[in-house]
């Protein structure tokens, strides 16, 4: 496993990447299917054979799944942390069971990732949240897991936000002028850094002129206010000064293996990890330039079976081994949810319009 | 011709004056007058044709089945005892089936009582096309339009306060959490409820009467079965959620394999769509129906089917999760239909059939003791409204009887 993190992170051709993952996947897909009763009936019910002729062949499952029933590849006693994801209240959560192994291969392909992008040395970071998101340590919610496993590849911390998400500009004014002369690194949530960060950045007439921002999180929120992807860049641009922007995508339920935003603006899979798009109802897979939903690929879970998900994201392949890019395999981006069922059981008259 | 409602004050105001119009008598020629015109509103409309609820409507609503449901109202009065009127009714509709609006308006109507119609919250155009369709009649009848009103608001319960402190009958069409909750907001004293509460159904098909079909009787039969799953996107009460195979094994497994690609036929035939969250929804539930049951098999196709194969000779029971709609049929396979028993429970309503005789089924509902199964149907009619519903008479339910001597 560990070699497939050696690999160039985005130097194999589509090809190259075929040939050198799907072993691994093919064994790990083996390993789940016995270490993990649920998860082989589900595969008993697909039909699903022992070996795979291509990466779109791997069986998937809906991420959905993990807030439904308890998957695991591992016995309780190896179970090393449980990540959360952070449903809204009075839904229901993802709980993704990792152990050591796992939680070792997660933060290292994280740091593959990062280095790729960020260079070698540790920046002085600036994360856009309030550092009481990291006070309840009962438990580890993804936006807490997320901004912990972020804050390893800078140093000099500053959180710049307050509890109630104001911009603490005497702080980041202070920050600023220790680190006069460096680059910075921020990190923070799409919507965070867009709705409570660089508005107050612009209103504070504070300029970010050599720093780095990295975000997540999703679209979701932007996507309402018409907002996509090279607008966010124009506007926090404008906003901060902010120059370098990259946004990632990456799931809860396959921490480390993210998807981060290139030169050419777009989504690139990781040497260990690999994205499909597949038509949302056939659920076959589609060719470059067609929409469709994500399924996203990765070598990393073996402590539970998030190796092969199939999000509720749609996205589209832009190209495969893009010449003249400097990235090989495939250049997504994604376009936000599926849209919501409409569709109502007898159970639902009154819930129905309570909700919205 | 639907009200607005702001607020509490709105709505009383209203159901005030619903409640002082005088509504037309029983049965009344008026009211069959109306049933009538309204009946070929629908049925002429070319925008109903592609809609196989509202056609169904529109023939529940001809004269000659008014005429029936006259007569067998006439059958409930005697010369000791009239069924007059219940009183003014308050119909909360469901949100997954737009047609029962009208069956539960009409059939109050019918029965001789002003009405207050909740309009479905989120109106599919099923519901829009419908009330324009009402629109165009009812102004010719004054007195059926002055004592009904069809209303919308949010889910204030203020309003529906309001509504209810006039009315004589609350109508609740499911399912079990919008029960719970109107049910706590007061009704007065001499009010009634009427309640609908979630229910699931299900279909068996004999194997062998299935397998001496010719190749156009099986197909005709699997455009039935179409109907029974499809409308509604599976989600009404009556949607068949499970078909049961009945017969030996190699009969059941030589049926299901001729019948399951003719059902696909007819998917694309009828242009059954599927959105795209609902598939997915549908995938998870196919792979969660796996942890839970016996299942063989799920055969996905190309999603706007999913059959979900479970093992023969393993107890059957229903899933504990709610089944996702939009074409997730779960498959059995039986050897009589005793064998059906353990997933008969207080939940199932509708049992759709082909190939038994009516002996069969009266000792397989014999044998259930009230146990599930408020009725079974021919296979093709699941979604037709009848006006015994989940075991209660609304010609009764919606009357009260007056007595003599």
């Amino acid at each position: 496993m560990s070699e497939l993190l050696d690999l160039p992170i985005y130097g194999l051709t589509q090809r190259e990447k075929e040939r050198t993952l799907l072993p691994a996947l093919a064994e790990l897909t083996l390993h789940h299917r016995a270490a993990c009763p649920m998860y082989g009936r589900m595969l008993d019910a697909l039909g699903s054979g022992d070996a795979f002729s291509s990466l779109e062949d791997l069986p998937f499952l809906p991420v959905t799944l993990f807030k439904r029933h308890r998957l695991a590849s591992v016995p309780d006693e190896e179970v090393f942390k449980v990540l959360t994801s952070s449903g809204t209240t009075g839904q229901a959560v993802s709980r993704i069971y990792l152990d050591r192994e796992t939680a070792n291969l997660q933060a290292n392909a994280l740091a593959k990732i990062m280095s790729a992008m960020l260079g070698p040395a540790r920046l002085p970071m600036i994360l856009v949240d309030a550092a009481s998101i990291l006070r309840d340590r009962s438990i580890f919610s993804a936006r807490a897991a997320g901004i912990r496993g972020m804050m390893t590849f800078g140093r000099s911390h500053f959180f710049a936000l307050a509890e109630d998400m104001s911009l603490d500009i005497d702080g980041l004014k202070q920050f600023l002028a220790a680190n006069a002369g460096r680059r910075v690194l921020l990190f923070g949530f799409t919507f965070m850094v867009w709705k409570h960060f660089a508005p107050a950045v612009e209103a504070a007439g504070v300029r970010l002129n050599d720093a780095i921002l990295v975000h997540s999180g999703g679209w979701k929120k932007l996507t309402d206010e018409s907002v996509d992807n090279v607008t966010f860049k124009r506007r926090i641009g404008e906003m901060t000064g902010i120059s370098s922007i990259r946004d990632f995508y990456g799931l809860a339920e396959q921490v480390g293996s993210v998807f981060v935003e290139g030169d050419d603006g777009l989504l690139h899979p990781p040497a260990f990890a690999e994205v499909v798009i597949r038509d949302p109802v056939s659920l076959a897979p589609l060719p470059a330039g067609k929409v469709g939903v994500a399924q996203v690929i990765s070598v990393l879970p073996r402590s539970y079976p998030g190796h092969s998900l199939l999000t509720e994201d749609l996205a589209v392949v832009h190209s495969v081994d893009g010449a003249g890019t400097g990235y090989g395999g495939k250049a997504f981006s994604v376009l936000g949810r599926v849209p919501k069922s409409e569709l109502r059981g007898c159970s639902d008259t009154y819930a129905a319009g309570r909700g919205l | 011709m639907i009200e607005r409602l702001r607020d509490a004050a709105d709505a009383g105001a209203l159901a005030r004056r619903v409640a002082a119009a005088p509504a037309p008598s029983p049965f009344a020629e008026e009211l069959l007058a109306f049933t009538s015109e309204l009946s070929s509103v629908i049925l002429n409309d070319r925008r109903s044709r592609p809609l196989p609820e509202v056609v169904a409507l529109g023939y529940w609503l001809r004269p000659a089945s008014m005429r029936t449901l006259a007569d067998r109202f006439a059958g409930l009065n005697s010369s000791h005892a009239v069924r007059v009127p219940a009183g003014l009714a308050l119909h909360i509709p469901p949100a997954n089936v737009d047609p029962i609006f009208v069956y539960s308006w009409i059939l109050s109507l019918l029965c001789g009582n002003g009405n207050i119609v909740r309009t479905p919250a989120r109106r599919g155009s099923v519901a829009e096309l419908l009330m324009t369709q009402i629109s165009q009649v009812l102004p010719h009848y004054p007195r059926i339009a002055g004592s009904t009103a069809f209303v919308e608001y949010g889910h204030e319960d203020a309003i529906t306060e309001a509504l209810s402190s006039e009315a004589r009958m609350r109508i609740i069409w499911g399912g079990d959490e919008t029960i719970r909750h109107i049910r706590a907001l007061p009704l007065p004293p001499r009010a009634k409820e009427v309640v609908f509460a979630d229910r699931f159904s299900f279909a068996v098909i004999h194997a062998a009467a299935f397998l001496a079909l010719d190749d156009h009787a099986a197909m005709e039969l699997m455009d039935k079965l179409y109907l029974d799953v499809f409308l509604f996107h599976q989600m009404a009460c009556s949607s068949v959620r499970l078909l049961a195979w009945c017969g030996t094994s190699e009969e059941t497994r030589k049926a299901a394999g001729r019948a399951i690609p003719l059902l696909r036929q007819v998917i694309e035939r009828r242009r059954f769509s599927l959105e795209a969250a609902d598939a997915l929804a549908k995938y998870a539930a196919c792979l969660s129906l796996a942890v839970e049951l016996p299942v063989a098999r799920v055969e996905w196709g190309d999603g706007s089917l999913a059959v979900v194969d479970l093992k023969d000779g393993e107890p059957l029971h229903w899933p504990t999760e709610p089944l996702a709609g939009g074409g997730l049929l779960l498959q059995a396979h039986v050897a009589e239909l005793a064998s059906l028993a353990p997933m008969v429970n207080l939940r199932t309503q509708t049992l759709s059939q082909f190939g038994f005789e009516a002996e069969q089924l009266a000792e397989f509902l014999r044998m259930l003791n009230g146990r599930g199964i408020d009725r079974i149907v021919p296979l093709g009619s699941a979604m037709n409204f009848a006006p015994i519903w989940d075991g209660y008479d609304l010609l009764c339910e919606f009357t009260r009887l007056a007595t003599i001597g």
